[in-house]
């Protein structure tokens, strides 16, 4: 929704009677021209906050789509293109944080979550006759009235 | 006039809310339960307090009354009734005010529903839900102030933020939200009560279980209107954009539909009581937290209007909530010992358990992405960016998962599950599933998650159709109903499960509707001279020339357009329902809206990104997308459907029933 802001920006400069963009290069075939726009999708816009360059309508977006594409042109390797603009704005530029270093912890912490959480919910179920339940103490019950209990509330269900 | 009488409403208000607070947590941890009437009296005192001063703000927006400091900055003449209306909350201060109003009506008829409840109960709940709302007053009366008076008044102001004016929806998308976010008060105050009451029978549940769909299925339209507003006026072709406010609503609702599920292995196993609770609490914790993200400018977002002195009181408030809440996990702990235990995997609680653990990572991957960026600026001073393509690779899988689950789970019986017969009632839907997905291929769709979304959604929802269908269709072949009688009578005896299953249709859309428009949309942009055309799609688009206009608040240029339908059909897109730039008054920049030609199966959007009047030409960008309307036209109506049914008072007879002796507090519940 941020680009909002840059939307506005960017029209401003329509109302003086701002050109139409020209493609900077010739228009790519379109795989390729899908390609940009899946590499604009992971590269953050420089003036608008939080969008893409493929998202953004600001000048400065396409400006930036328009280099994609030259880059794109020239043959370039997706780590290039990206190692470009890294090199011009900083990891900020990169929508999707990089797997390593300090945003390492983005990627690992909610699969370890996820992995703590299955285990408990695993050993739960192997426990068998005296599981605890992942988050509470010891049981009161027996499990055999509580199964029994079980069957004739489904039964009452039906 | 206006100023002293709204002020000193709130003011009035801060002391109800102070007295209830104060008088009903003493004398409801004393036992005195004889204060009561007078806690409830309070309750109503602050309820009337607030929500008079909405009326006298919105009496001065129209009246445009620029004397008082809020309508000075969002009033203006020229604004059309409805907006001006609606600009109650188009800023910080009068959201806030609106925040109050809303808080008002929740405590009312919390309190006048329950009024007949023992002190026993009541007290330290309504002591709980009133201290929340002394905060409220308080930002109310102090840091977001509306009611200042001007000495000097100006003539005219500048309007609401044009924004905000520009779509219907905007009149919706907020009441909705503050709904869901401050309805979170009541099941917060009941949860917290019965904790401090140190008594935890299942007397709590059924009103916790109510109070918090209620605040939940706002929550739920809330977010799917702001959705649609972005889709429908900031003309990118997208819906969400994983934005912090976005996330700071999400959250609460993950927390709230992983609690109303982990609710259900409470009541009947008796177990997952501290979880369920904190679940509770933590909804509420997570709104408070939202709020504090839209409002006080830590991100910088489309929604937080202004910078503001709110953020350090909220800081203040949340820390309290926060540590309010584990100190009562922690010392009522004990009370919360599970009074039986889980069994495998393969069971209704089992599918619950892997339900609320997908629930908490989605919760977990949405808070750590937005606050991330924030910790590595302050700990490494290091910027990075956290975007969409990090939420949806961590979100899709998750996503699947529940649908999975949602199709799994109402299979299998709780308790040790009879493979045999899990089995049988598998084939059909797993082979519905299969068959979707052998067709969407060879319909010539590729890629393997949306066909995995497609072929998991066909699943889940014959199981759930089947579900929802067949205590009909027995009643019918048994005891020869009519099919309408049948459907009423099943779905009246069983309301939770009839409509929860609904509930589940309306999310199946939404996650269709989803994969549908995001893996399959076309995308076209170009420059073009009137008389021009582009493709998009299979849609041809005519430019058909520039014009402009004037409305009451805004001027206006449109690029008229014809759209060609695949069949050869035209559709002209002109003026009023052209992609256009808004001129506004109040700003200088324009305020674009797309043209979208919605329908069923897909709709056709085409954003104006840029004009020039010498030349006569426009730049668009257009896509196609499909079956993305379902987001909106079908989850709604079918989540509320569902909600409500769910919410609708239970039969008595059913109840005693169906559940173990019905509980005190549950008895004189109505929904």
């Amino acid at each position: 929704m941020l680009i909002a802001l840059s939307l506005v920006a960017n029209l401003a400069l329509a109302q003086e009677g701002y050109a139409p963009q020209r493609p900077v290069t010739d228009p790519l075939d379109a795989t390729r021209e899908a390609r940009v726009q899946e590499l604009g999708k992971h590269l953050r816009c420089a003036v608008c906050q939080g969008v893409s360059i493929a998202d953004s309508p600001a000048s400065m977006a396409r400006a930036q789509l328009d280099k994609v594409r030259e880059l794109v042109a020239q043959g370039k390797t997706d780590e290039e293109i990206y190692a470009y603009f890294v090199e011009r704005y900083g990891e900020w530029a990169l929508m999707e944080p990089k797997k390593s270093g300090v945003t390492l912890g983005l990627w690992v912490f909610p699969l370890l979550l996820l992995a703590v959480g299955l285990y408990v919910i695993w050993l739960q179920s192997k426990k068998g006759p005296t599981p605890a339940p992942p988050v509470s103490e010891e049981p009161k019950s027996e499990p055999s009235t509580d199964e029994y209990l079980a069957k004739v509330r489904a039964d009452l269900e039906k | 006039m206006n100023s002293t009488l709204g002020y000193g409403l709130v003011l009035g208000g801060l002391l109800c809310a102070a007295f209830a607070a104060v008088v009903g947590l003493t004398a409801g941890l004393s036992r005195k339960e004889g204060a009561l009437p007078w806690v409830q009296r309070a309750m109503y005192g602050f309820s009337g307090a607030m929500v008079l001063s909405n009326l006298v703000m919105v009496k001065a927006l129209l009246q445009h009354d620029f004397s008082v400091k809020y309508v000075s900055q969002v009033g203006s003449r020229a604004t059309p009734t409805i907006f001006t209306v609606v600009s109650l909350w188009s800023a910080l201060e009068g959201s806030i005010l609106f925040w109050g109003a809303i808080m008002g009506v929740y405590l009312f008829a919390f309190t006048w529903i329950y009024r007949r409840e023992h002190g026993r109960y009541m007290l330290v709940t309504l002591g709980t839900m009133a201290a929340v709302a002394v905060f409220f007053a308080f930002l109310i009366a102090g840091p977001a102030n509306p009611w200042t008076a001007i000495p000097n008044p100006p003539a005219d102001g500048p309007g609401p933020n044009p924004l905000l004016q520009n779509h219907p929806l905007m009149i919706l998308h907020p009441p909705m939200l503050y709904l869901g976010y401050v309805g979170m008060t009541v099941p917060f105050g009941i949860a917290a009560g019965a904790l401090l009451r140190g008594e935890l029978g299942d007397a709590w549940l059924v009103p916790l279980r109510k109070w918090t769909l209620v605040p939940w299925m706002f929550l739920s339209i809330g977010i799917i209107l702001g959705g649609w507003w972005a889709y429908a006026v900031l003309g990118w072709g997208g819906y969400w954009a994983w934005d912090p406010v976005e996330n700071a609503s999400f959250m609460p609702w993950l927390t709230a539909t992983a609690f109303m599920h982990s609710t259900m292995v409470l009541e009947r196993k008796k177990s997952l009581k501290l979880w369920t609770i904190a679940l509770a609490l933590g909804s509420f914790v997570l709104t408070i937290i939202g709020t504090f993200m839209t409002r006080s400018g830590v991100f910088n977002s489309v929604h937080s209007f202004t910078q503001s002195d709110i953020g350090p009181t909220f800081l203040i408030f949340i820390a309290f909530v926060l540590v309010f809440s584990v100190a009562l996990l922690a010392t009522r702990g004990h009370l919360l010992v599970a009074e039986s235990h889980l069994g495998t995997i393969a069971s209704r609680e089992g599918s619950i358990l892997l339900n609320n653990l997908v629930f908490a990572a989605l919760t977990f991957v949405v808070l750590l992405g937005t606050v991330y960026p924030l910790a590595t600026e302050a700990f490494f001073a290091k910027k990075i960016t956290v975007g969409e393509p990090y939420f949806n690779q961590m979100a899709l899988p998750l996503g699947l998962a529940m649908l999975f689950l949602m199709g799994v789970g109402p299979v299998l019986p709780w308790g040790a599950a009879d493979s045999r017969l899990v089995k049988q009632q598998v084939l059909v839907p797993l082979g519905a599933g299969l068959l979707t997905v052998v067709v969407c291929a060879a319909a010539g769709y590729r890629g393997f998650l949306p066909l995995t979304a497609f072929g998991l959604a066909a699943f889940a929802t014959v199981i759930t159709l089947r579900e929802l269908f067949l205590p009909a269709k027995q009643r019918m072949d048994e005891q020869q109903e009519a099919v309408l009688t049948a459907l009423f009578r099943s779905a009246s005896r069983s309301q939770r499960r009839f409509g929860g299953y609904v509930v589940h249709l309306a999310v199946i859309a939404a996650i269709v509707g989803i994969a549908a428009s995001s893996a399959y949309k076309t995308h076209a942009t170009g420059t073009l001279r009137p008389g021009e055309s582009m493709k998009v799609g299979e849609w041809t688009l005519r430019f058909d020339g520039l014009s402009s206009g004037k409305e009451p608040h805004r001027e206006y240029v449109a690029a008229n357009l014809t759209l060609t339908s695949p069949s050869g059909s035209e559709l002209s897109r002109h003026d009023a329902r052209a992609p256009r730039m808004n001129y506004y008054e109040r700003s200088n920049d324009p305020i674009g809206s797309p043209a979208v030609n919605a329908t069923f199966l897909r709709d056709v959007y085409v954003s104006l990104l840029n004009f020039d009047n010498k030349t006569g030409t426009a730049s668009f960008n257009a896509w196609v997308f499909p079956l993305v309307g379902w987001i909106w036209y079908v989850t709604i109506p079918l989540l509320v459907l569902g909600t409500l049914i769910a919410l609708w008072p239970q039969q008595k007879t059913q109840a005693a029933a169906a559940r173990a002796p019905a509980p005190p507090v549950a008895q004189g519940a109505p929904p």
